[in-house]
C-alpha cells in the first residue's frame, strides 16, 4: 500500500534525527556563520564566509580575544527562508556566542527572532530597511541599511553631481524595493521625482524597453539598483544602445563582481559605497590583499563587511571586558568605535539604536575596470561619541 | 516612433535565440516524444564550454566553437540519450519530464558548485559599435543574431526538407510504426536528432552568452521562453517554433515598455495559456493525433 | 488489523517526539509534516489522478497568505485557514478545466503559468500582501486561554492536521473516488467507456490536490512565522514534484541533509 512506503520513511528521518548526536566542546568560544553556500545567494554567502573564516583564524594567531580563542562552522541555508530558520535552530542549540549571518535579507527576517529569543547577539550582510523596522534589538548590521545608505547617495548625487533628471530603474524584490522607496523618499525631501521608475526582475536580461524609456524621458543621470549580474547586463546594453546618460550606482553597480562580467561596458560609471578594496585607507587595502593572497581572488563588499563584523564583536567584547552576551549587546547600541581601539574595524563606525552602522563612505568611478575611489564622503551623523560599557 | 522600431529590433534578436532552442526541442518533441525540461541547460553547458575553450584555454574562436559544437554534441546529445532517453521512454511520457526535470538541477547546481556561482564574462563576437539610422540606434550584435539565427533555421530547413535523413526524421515524427515498418531505423534517428539539438543549442549558446552572461542560473529563462514559444508556435512545426519564438521576444519587449513592468513575465505566460486554451496545436501548428 | 500497524506505531513516535527532540530537530520535524500534507495532495493529483501540476506552490501560498494576512487582524487561525482552503479550492477547480482540454506537458505549461502568475499576483499587490517586503510574526493559533505558541504546543497542532489530512486521504483513495481517478490514470479513454465522468473526477483531483496544499500552506506560514511571495516559487512546485516522486520521505530527508556542511 502506497503509504507503507510514506510511513516508513518518515520512520527513517525520525530515526536518523535522533541518533545524530551533537558533541559539543566547551573551551573556547563558538561562533557559527550562518549562510547562503548552495542557491542564489551562492556567490555573495562564499564571499562573507570566507571573510569571517579569514578573520577568526588571524584572531586566534594573534591570542584570541580576552585570552579565549573563536571556533567558528559553516552551516548553509541554502538561500531559503525556511531552511534558514531550520539552520538557525540547530546553530543556537550549540549556546554560540555570536552568530555570523545570513546575508539574504528575506532569511534574516526570517531568522533573527529566534537569536533575539535566544539572546545571542547577531550580525548580519544584510542591508534591507525591513531589518531594522522589527523592533530587534539584538540584530547588528555590518553596513548601512538603506536609509542610510540612500541618504548619503542622493545627498552626492543632488550636491555633488548635479542630476536634473533621474531615471531610477529597480529590481523588484526586499532589496531592490528597499532602496526603492528610500531613494524615492530623499528625492522628495529634496522636491525632485524620478523622470523614469521602472520595475525590473530578478535575473532579467534583456534591458531594452527600460532603456528605450530612458532615452525617451531625457533623462540626464540613471540610477540602476540591482544585483550584480543585472548590473552587469544592463551596463553592456546601456552601451551597446550608445545612450548619453551618466550612469550612476549605489555598491552594487561599481563592485568587482558586476565588473567582471560586465567588462569595459562598466567603464565610466560613479557610484557611492560603503566599503571597497581601493579605498584610500591602507587597512582596507590591506585587508585586501592579504584576501587575495589567501582565496585567489578580489573581496567584494559581502565580504568586507564580514570581516567587519567579527571586529565588531571583538570591539564590543573588548570593551566589556567580559563575555557577556547582554552588556555586549547594550554595548553595540548608540555607541562609537575607532580603528583606534580595534584596527580590524578598517574605518571608525557608529553603531545606532536599531543596530545600523554610520561611516565614512567613498564615490568611485569605474576606470579600467577597477573602482577608483574619487572621494571620501563624511558620516551623516555629526558629535558621535565613545561610551563605556563595563 | 524611433522606440518602437528600436523595441522591434531588439524583440526579434532576442526572439531569434529563442526560436533555436524551440526549434531543437520541437524537434525531440516531434521525433521521440521527449519533452526536454532541461532544454535551457542544454543552452548553458555549451556557453560554460565555450568560456573554458576561448577564455581559459584561448584557442582562437573558431576552434573553439567547434570544440564547443562538438563536446555538446556528445554530451548532451549523444550521452543524454544513449543513457536517459532509452531507458525512460518506454514508460511513457511523464517519466522522461521528471527525468528532464531532474536532468536541469543536476547540470544547474553542478556548474554552480564545481565551477563558480558568479556570472563570467563572455567574449563578443560581433562588435559592439552601434549603428545609427538617424535617431534610431541599433547594435551590429542584434542584427547579427537575427542574421546568423536566421541562416542556420534556413539551412536546417533545407536539411529536413530536401535530405534523405531529413525526410526519414519527417518520417518518423508523423508515424513512428509506420517508418519503422519501411526500415527506418528509429532509435538511430533519435540518437540524431538528439545531437542536432545539442549544435542548435550550442550556436544559440554563442549568440545568447554575449547578452545573458554566462551564470548556472541563465537556463531557468531560457528554457521557459523556448517552451513558450514552441507551444505559442505550435509543436508541430519547424516554422512554428521560430514563429513563436519571435513572437515571445517581441511582446515580452513591447509589453514591458508600454504596458506594466511590473508583470512583465506574465504577458507571454496569458498568450501561452490563451493559446492552449484555445488553440492547443499552437498559432501555425497542426492538430497532433492520438498518437 | 495488521495493516494498521505500522501506521499506529508512527504516530505513536510522532506523538512521543517532542519529549525527546529539542527545538530544532522538532522544527525540522514539524515542517516535514507540512511538506507530508503538501505532498500528499499533490499524490492525490499527480500520482493518483495522473495529472501533472507544476503549480502545487500557488496553492500553499493561499494558505499561507489567507491565515497570514487575517492575522494581522487578529483573525482565529482557523478561519484563516478555512479562508486559505476555500480559494485554494476554488483555484483548483479553476484550473481542472483545462485540464479537461489538454494534457501532459500542456496541462504542466498551464499549472507553470498559474503557478508564475500567483506569484507576480502576491509579489505586486503590496497593500494586501506586503509584497517583496513578506509579512512577519504571524500569529499561531489559539483556543480561548490554550495558546500553542510554544514549539511543542504546535507541533502537536500540525500532527493533529496531518493525521486529519492522511485519513481523509486514505478514505477518499479507497472510496470510489479512489478507484475513479486510478482508472484515470491508467487510461482515460477505457475509463470514460466504462462510464467514470471523466470530468467531474478530474476536476476534483485537482481541487482536492489543491486544497490540501491549502492546509499545508496555512500551517506553514505560522511554523516559519514569516513569509514572503519568495517562499512560493516554481522553485517550490519542482520540489514537491520530485518529493512525490521520490517518495515523500527520501524527499524531506535529502533536503535537510543538504543543510549539513
Amino acid at each position: 500500500m502506497r503509504y507503507g512506503h510514506t510511513v516508513s520513511s518518515l520512520l527513517a528521518v525520525v530515526m536518523a534525527f535522533g541518533l545524530v548526536g551533537l558533541a559539543t566542546a566547551q573551551s573556547t568560544i563558538k561562533v557559527p556563520i550562518v549562510v547562503e553556500v548552495t542557491g542564489g545567494g551562492a556567490s555573495v554567502g562564499a564571499m562573507w564566509r570566507d571573510a569571517v573564516t579569514m578573520a577568526i583564524e588571524e584572531i586566534n594567531r594573534k591570542g584570541g580575544v580576552l585570552g579565549a580563542k573563536l571556533e567558528t562552522s559553516v552551516h548553509d541555508t541554502q538561500t531559503d527562508p525556511p531552511t534558514s530558520v531550520a539552520v538557525m535552530r540547530r546553530v543556537l542549540n550549540d549556546k554560540p556566542f555570536a552568530i555570523f549571518g545570513t546575508v539574504y535579507s528575506s532569511s534574516t527576517v526570517a531568522n533573527m527572532d529566534l537569536a533575539r529569543q535566544a539572546g545571542i547577539p547577531q550580525f548580519t550582510g544584510s542591508e534591507s530597511i525591513i531589518i531594522t523596522q522589527k523592533g530587534n534589538d539584538n540584530i547588528f548590521l555590518t553596513s548601512f541599511t538603506q536609509d542610510t545608505g540612500m541618504a548619503k547617495f542622493v545627498r552626492w548625487l543632488t550636491e555633488d553631481m548635479k542630476a536634473e533628471k533621474i531615471a531610477l530603474i529597480w529590481v523588484n524584490n526586499a532589496f531592490g524595493k528597499g532602496g526603492h522607496d528610500m531613494f524615492v523618499q530623499f528625492l522628495k525631501e529634496r522636491g525632485k521625482t524620478p523622470a523614469v521608475d521602472i520595475s525590473t526582475e530578478v535575473q532579467q536580461a534583456d534591458f531594452t524597453p527600460e532603456l528605450t524609456k530612458v532615452r525617451a524621458s531625457g533623462a540626464t543621470h540613471v540610477f540602476m539598483y540591482s544585483h550584480e549580474e543585472e548590473s552587469a547586463r544592463f551596463m553592456i546594453q546601456l552601451r551597446k544602445m550608445g545612450l548619453q546618460v551618466e550612469p550612476v550606482g549605489e555598491t552594487t553597480m561599481c563592485t568587482q563582481t558586476t565588473i567582471t562580467p560586465g567588462g569595459a561596458a562598466v567603464n565610466g560609471a560613479r557610484c557611492h559605497v560603503g566599503l571597497v578594496a581601493s579605498a584610500p585607507q591602507p587597512a582596507m587595502v590591506d585587508f585586501g590583499r592579504r584576501f587575495q593572497e589567501k582565496y585567489g581572488r578580489v573581496p567584494d563588499h559581502n565580504a568586507y563587511k564580514g570581516w567587519i563584523g567579527v571586529h565588531m564583536m571583538k570591539a564590543a567584547v573588548q570593551r566589556v571586558g567580559a563575555w557577556d552576551q547582554a552588556k555586549v549587546r547594550a554595548c553595540l547600541h548608540n555607541n562609537l568605535f575607532t580603528t583606534v581601539e580595534e584596527p580590524g574595524l578598517l574605518m571608525d563606525l557608529w553603531v545606532n539604536e536599531k543596530g545600523s552602522v554610520d561611516r565614512e563612505s567613498f564615490i568611485v568611478e569605474v576606470k579600467d575596470q577597477k573602482p577608483t575611489v574619487l572621494k571620501t564622503v563624511p558620516m551623516l551623523g555629526r558629535g558621535y561619541k565613545e561610551r563605556s560599557c563595563k | 516612433m524611433t522606440d518602437v522600431v528600436q523595441l522591434f529590433v531588439a524583440g526579434v534578436s532576442i526572439g531569434a535565440i529563442y526560436a533555436m532552442a524551440a526549434i531543437g526541442f520541437v524537434l525531440l518533441w516531434q521525433t521521440s516524444n521527449t519533452i526536454n525540461f532541461a532544454q535551457g541547460e542544454f543552452v548553458v553547458v555549451p556557453a560554460f564550454a565555450m568560456v573554458l575553450f576561448s577564455v581559459v584555454w584561448k584557442l582562437p574562436f573558431a576552434a573553439a566553437f567547434i570544440a564547443t559544437v562538438l563536446v555538446s554534441t556528445l554530451l548532451l546529445g549523444l550521452l543524454v540519450k544513449e543513457v536517459l532517453v532509452n531507458r525512460l521512454l518506454k514508460m511513457g511520457v511523464l517519466p522522461l519530464v521528471i527525468a528532464t526535470i531532474g536532468l536541469s538541477l543536476f547540470i544547474r547546481y553542478s556548474l554552480q558548485q564545481f565551477w563558480t556561482p558568479l556570472a563570467l564574462p563572455f567574449p563578443a563576437i560581433f562588435s559592439r559599435e552601434p549603428i545609427r539610422l538617424g535617431t534610431i540606434v541599433l547594435s551590429r550584435e542584434e542584427l547579427m543574431n537575427v542574421l546568423f539565427a536566421g541562416v542556420v533555421i534556413g539551412l536546417l530547413h533545407l536539411f529536413i526538407t530536401r535530405t534523405k535523413i531529413g525526410w526519414a526524421m519527417q518520417a518518423v515524427a508523423q508515424n513512428r510504426n509506420l517508418a519503422s515498418v519501411l526500415g527506418i531505423r528509429v532509435s538511430r534517428l533519435v540518437t540524431l536528432t538528439f545531437m542536432l539539438n545539442a549544435a542548435l543549442t550550442a550556436v544559440a549558446a554563442v549568440l545568447i552568452a554575449p547578452i545573458y552572461l554566462v551564470k548556472y542560473d541563465i537556463g531557468v529563462a531560457i528554457g521557459l521562453k523556448a517552451f513558450y514559444a514552441a507551444i505559442i508556435g505550435g509543436f508541430n512545426q519547424i516554422r512554428g517554433a521560430l514563429l513563436g519564438g519571435l513572437l515571445v521576444g517581441v511582446v515580452e519587449t513591447f509589453a514591458a515598455a508600454y504596458l506594466s513592468s511590473h508583470f512583465r513575465d506574465a504577458f507571454a505566460l496569458v498568450i501561452l495559456i490563451a493559446v492552449l486554451l484555445l488553440k492547443p496545436e499552437g498559432l501555425w501548428g497542426e492538430r497532433e493525433e492520438w498518437a | 488489523m495488521r495493516r494498521w500497524l505500522p501506521l499506529a506505531a508512527a504516530l505513536g513516535l510522532a506523538a512521543l517526539a517532542p519529549l525527546v527532540l529539542e527545538q530544532y530537530k522538532l522544527y525540522v520535524l514539524s515542517l516535514t509534516l507540512v511538506y507530508l500534507i503538501l505532498a500528499i495532495g499533490l499524490n492525490l493529483t499527480l500520482g493518483y489522478a495522473g495529472q501533472i501540476s507544476l503549480g502545487h506552490a500557488a496553492f500553499m501560498s493561499f494558505g499561507s497568505y489567507a491565515v497570514a494576512v487575517l492575522a494581522q487582524y487578529r483573525v482565529p487561525f482557523e478561519i484563516g485557514l478555512c479562508a486559505g482552503v476555500a480559494l485554494a479550492f476554488g483555484w483548483g477547480l479553476v484550473l481542472g478545466f483545462p485540464a479537461l482540454k489538454v494534457k501532459h506537458h500542456y496541462l504542466a505549461m498551464v499549472t507553470l503559468g498559474f503557478n508564475i502568475i500567483t506569484f507576480l499576483v502576491i509579489r505586486n499587490w503590496e497593500s494586501l500582501t506586503g509584497g517583496s517586503y513578506g509579512i512577519s510574526n504571524i500569529a499561531r493559533p489559539a483556543w480561548g486561554r490554550l495558546s500553542f505558541q510554544s514549539d511543542r504546543a504546535y507541533y502537536f497542532y500540525i500532527l493533529g492536521w496531518t493525521v486529519v489530512v492522511v485519513a481523509s486521504a486514505y478514505w477518499i483513495l479507497s472510496s470510489r473516488w479512489g478507484r475513479a481517478f486510478r482508472a484515470i490514470r491508467e487510461n482515460e479513454m477505457r475509463a470514460a467507456v466504462v462510464g467514470v465522468s471523466l470530468r467531474n473526477y478530474k476536476l476534483m483531483a485537482f481541487a482536492i490536490g489543491a486544497a490540501y496544499a491549502g492546509i499545508g500552506g496555512a500551517l506553514f506560514a505560522p511554523l516559519v512565522a514569516y513569509i514572503d511571495p519568495g517562499a512560493f516559487t516554481l522553485d517550490r512546485s519542482i520540489q514537491f514534484l520530485m518529493m512525490v516522486v521520490m517518495g515523500v520521505g527520501l524527499g524531506i530527508a535529502v533536503m535537510f541533509l543538504r543543510g549539513k556542511e
